[in-house]
């Protein structure tokens, strides 16, 4: 069948993930997205006559491309994500350093 | 539980039975010589007809088909629904057993959920019983003898006489039958049955265990040759054509079929003497061989030169020679393949690996010209039989009877099966839409099968040393299955079968042990079976406070938790409020820590409980800031705590009646939360959000480590609690309603949002306890 290999990477995905949420190097609401995105390409990867169908909802001509698109607004959506992320650890940081920063000199003193 | 179980088993059978009578059986070339040999069954033929291609079990069976239930398609139909049936009964009976010991709610429920989504509805499985040939035959009694072979490793001769002889009896029954179906289906038997024999011997190393089973499978191989050479004597007293030179022109072709990076050129004919003396590869002594063949002076009578392929590159020649024209010599071709063996191992083992792929539908396993019968190896869509005979039901056609007939007798009767097959169209596109992903199935259960065979026998081999008797029985069942189907499709593979329609037969086996295989991790009972004993050394106990902006409530909290619970401590974790909090909080005089930025109230509970690790605290109570919670009911929750020794006590509002108003909302999910609770951890939790709980110093341990407490401690953290072995009760407290101040869970969005995150939670929680991890790998 010619999407088995693409079920297969999918649910190699699937588990990985899970694997790492069990190692402790991922979070279970990080991977929410991840999970969810797979298991959509997975049911397309099932049954790719939806795909068409959709495809035609949407004024595609050519199915695959819409699949490239999804990838592209999920890997966007992803990105900008982390983006936001890394802003909001970035000012978390700098507040740690600068609180730690008074905090250090604080106690130096009280040695004193 | 019971009677919804019988309802759901009644669902099942009416819709299996729907969708098993709209299809047609679909009659091959094959069939109508099969169907002929009613005629002689029935009397009206003499036995001299029997052409000795086929053997007389299908026959017989399609004879009583004929006589109950009617000399037709439907007639037919509901023969083979009774075969049906019983396959799926032992596929029952085979997952029954290994759910029961191992019981794991969850797997067990994808287990069956497969069983009826993959076995019960398997258009591909369906399709070959819709199919007037013998694999519907072979796929029931390869089940049945996966099953008993299963039973038969424990069973040992001095125990048990009679049922070890009537199991050994049955054993050589079906494999006759089997024998006299189609003779490479012995394998159903046969190999299920060594792989029992080779287990049991293992398992069990006395004297006695070794030599009953060696002489049960001897007992079987002679009681099929003896039935054999009964019947061939009975075709020959009745002047049938000789049945042992057809059999042994079959196996000798076919073993020398399946090596096949030797590609076979010519023969006596076609050769003259100059031409053989110019051959590079042979040695001089192979030519003279020939020459004096030729020559007609020679003990052989014929011989076969083949080229030894390396690709497209010839970098050899080797040759056959054959004692009798008429019939290729089984002996010779044995050798043969031993040989080849010695000279050329890596070519041999690429032929064996590329025609088992070629008959599990991964390769292709003709040229483009259909003259070479060998693997081509790529991976593109090909002739099959799995789509052309397996699911040929399911398309709309006429079904016709060949006039194919193998010797002496005509075929006329099949009229009857010549019919327009028009089969319900939603019916139909149902079948052939989820026939893509069985065929794909088909493939990767085939491929796991072999690794997975080698790799659990290896390790059964470890378990028995250590007497690790537990899973011991799942082990020999997957062994038992993956084996059979591994060997049989191998078996193929030798003889140069390269048809995916005889890898079928061992398809359910392949798919039950694939389904097993979820069990293998399986956690063993009886969790934490020692249950520390909590002393009661003057306890310390910690109430932990997180507070936003709480400056309204936070000073009746704490006066009341100073005037109820004077003798524990209290620790406010100020989530960097923007009010006068952590004032309030100074005042009174109580440990306050303040976060350098907000980090929400998971975070700041962890914080206090970190805090109390440090500090070695015995028990925590979570407490509210928002007045909600009452001091008093304290003593409830460390009295629970301390008689049963429970890890985590929850105050719950609603173990007892009382007039505490929800709302309706937040009714509705706590409803949801407790069912989702004790549909898969059995314990019932009536109130799962509630924040007011007592923590033990196991329970203080695990929530202060990094990532152990999630974003939204609810229903998701008990269940991942009970899944590591935490015992969890429930007191009935009261509460009071929020006075002042916003609610965490306010607005529309927000909770949505959080009921979404809780269910994902809890659905990765499960997959992850699943069983895929090793002991103590958390």
């Amino acid at each position: 069948m010619k999407n088995i290999y693409f079920i297969i990477g999918v649910i190699f995905i699937i588990v990985y993930v899970i694997k790492t949420i069990k190692k402790n190097n991922f979070s279970v609401e990080e991977s929410f997205f991840w999970i969810s995105g797979s298991l959509v390409a997975l049911i397309l990867a099932v049954f790719p006559k939806i795909f068409d169908k959709i495809a035609v909802l949407f004024g595609i001509d050519y199915p695959p491309s819409l699949f490239f698109l999804l990838c592209i607004i999920f890997l966007m959506f992803i990105n900008f994500r982390n983006s936001q992320k890394i802003v909001v650890q970035q000012q978390k940081i700098i507040e740690l350093a600068q609180k730690f920063a008074i905090l250090e000199r604080k106690v130096k003193n009280g040695k004193k | 539980m019971k009677k919804s179980k019988v309802i759901a088993l009644i669902i099942v059978i009416a819709v299996l039975v729907l969708i098993y009578f709209s299809f047609l059986p679909i009659v091959t070339p094959d069939s109508s010589t099969y169907y002929e040999y009613l005629d002689i069954l029935k009397g009206k033929l003499g036995l001299d007809s029997w052409n000795v291609t086929r053997g007389p079990a299908m026959p017989l069976i399609l004879y009583i088909f004929a006589s109950i239930f009617g000399d037709n398609a439907n007639g037919f139909l509901i023969g083979t629904f009774i075969f049906y049936l019983v396959l799926l009964f032992f596929a029952y009976k085979i997952i029954k057993e290994n759910t029961k010991i191992y019981d794991n709610k969850i797997t067990n429920f994808i287990i069956w959920f497969l069983y009826i989504l993959v076995i019960v509805f398997n258009p591909l499985i369906i399709g070959y019983y819709h199919t007037m040939l013998t694999e519907f035959v072979a796929t029931t009694v390869s089940l049945i003898s996966c099953y008993l072979s299963y039973k038969f490793i424990k069973k040992q001769y001095k125990n048990e006489k009679i049922s070890f002889l009537i199991y050994t009896f049955v054993f050589s029954l079906l494999a006759a039958f089997m024998w006299f179906l189609k003779q490479p289906y012995i394998t159903t038997i046969i190999f299920p049955l060594l792989i029992s024999v080779i287990l049991s011997i293992i398992r069990f190393k006395n004297l006695s265990n070794v030599l009953s089973k060696s002489l049960s499978f001897l007992f079987v191989m002679l009681f099929v040759l003896l039935s054999t050479s009964i019947w061939n004597k009975i075709l020959i007293s009745n002047d049938a054509d000789s049945p042992n030179n057809k059999t042994q022109y079959f196996l000798s072709e076919g073993l020398v079929n399946g090596v096949t990076n030797y590609r076979r050129i010519d023969t006596v004919e076609s050769h003259n003497i100059d031409c053989v003396r110019a051959y590079d590869y042979l040695t001089e002594k192979e030519k003279q061989e020939i020459i004096k063949i030729i020559n007609n002076n020679s003990k052989y009578k014929d011989y076969k030169i083949f080229n030894v392929l390396n690709g497209e590159k010839i970098i050899d020649r080797k040759i056959l020679f054959q004692r009798d024209t008429s019939v290729a010599n089984t002996k010779e071709a044995i050798n043969f393949i031993f040989n080849s063996l010695q000279e050329h191992p890596l070519l041999l083992a690429d032929s064996y690996f590329s025609n088992y792929f070629a008959t599990i539908d991964v390769y292709q396993s003709y040229s483009s010209d259909y003259k070479y019968y060998y693997p081509i190896k790529s991976f593109e869509e090909f002739y099959s039989e799995n789509k052309t005979i397996g699911l040929a039901s399911f398309y709309e056609r006429p079904i016709y009877w060949w006039a194919w007939s193998d010797g002496k007798i005509e075929v006329e009767n099949m009229k009857q099966y010549e019919v327009m097959n028009t089969p319900n169209e939603t019916l139909s596109d149902l079948m052939l839409s989820s026939s893509e992903l069985s065929l794909s199935i088909f493939k990767i259960v085939f491929l796991i099968a072999p690794l997975m065979f080698i790799y659990l026998f290896i390790k059964y081999l470890s378990i028995v040393k250590k007497k690790d008797n537990y899973f011991m029985p799942l082990y020999e069942i997957i062994i038992i299955l993956f084996g059979f189907s591994f060997m049989h499709i191998l078996l193929h593979a030798v003889t140069g079968a390269l048809i995916d329609r005889y890898a079928s037969v061992a398809y359910p086996a392949a798919l039950i042990g694939s389904f097993l295989l979820l069990k293998l991790k399986s956690k063993k009972k009886n969790k934490f079976i020692e249950k520390e004993k909590n002393e009661i050394k003057g306890s310390k106990v910690l109430f932990v406070i997180p507070a936003y902006n709480e400056e309204l409530n936070i000073g009746k909290v704490i006066d009341e938790i100073n005037r109820d619970v004077p003798n524990a401590d209290i620790v406010v974790i100020n989530d960097y409020s923007k009010d006068n909090t952590i004032d309030i909080v100074e005042e009174k005089g109580v440990y306050c820590i303040t976060m350098p930025f907000n980090v929400k109230y998971a975070k700041a509970v962890q914080t206090g409980i970190k805090y109390a690790e440090q500090n070695s605290y015995d028990y925590v109570i979570q407490f509210d800031a928002d007045g909600q919670h009452i001091a008093k009911e304290t003593d409830k929750l460390i009295k629970k705590m301390k008689e049963e020794n429970c890890d985590i006590v929850i105050g719950s509002r609603f173990l007892k009646k009382n007039d505490y108003k929800h709302s309706f909302f937040r009714k509705i999910g706590t409803k949801v939360f407790s069912i989702i609770i004790y549909l898969f951890c059995r314990e019932k939790i009536t109130d799962p959000t509630s924040g007011f709980q007592c923590l033990n110093r196991k329970v203080i341990e695990c929530y202060a480590q990094m990532g152990k407490y999630p974003e939204f401690p609810d229903a998701n953290l008990i269940i991942e609690m009970i899944l590591d072995g935490y015992s969890i009760c429930e007191v009935p407290v009261v509460m009071r309603e929020r006075k002042f101040g916003e609610s965490m869970h306010g607005g529309i969005i927000k909770p949505i949002k959080y009921m979404i995150k809780i269910l994902y939670s809890i659905v990765i929680i499960f997959v992850m306890n699943m069983g895929f991890e090793k002991e103590g790998e958390k």
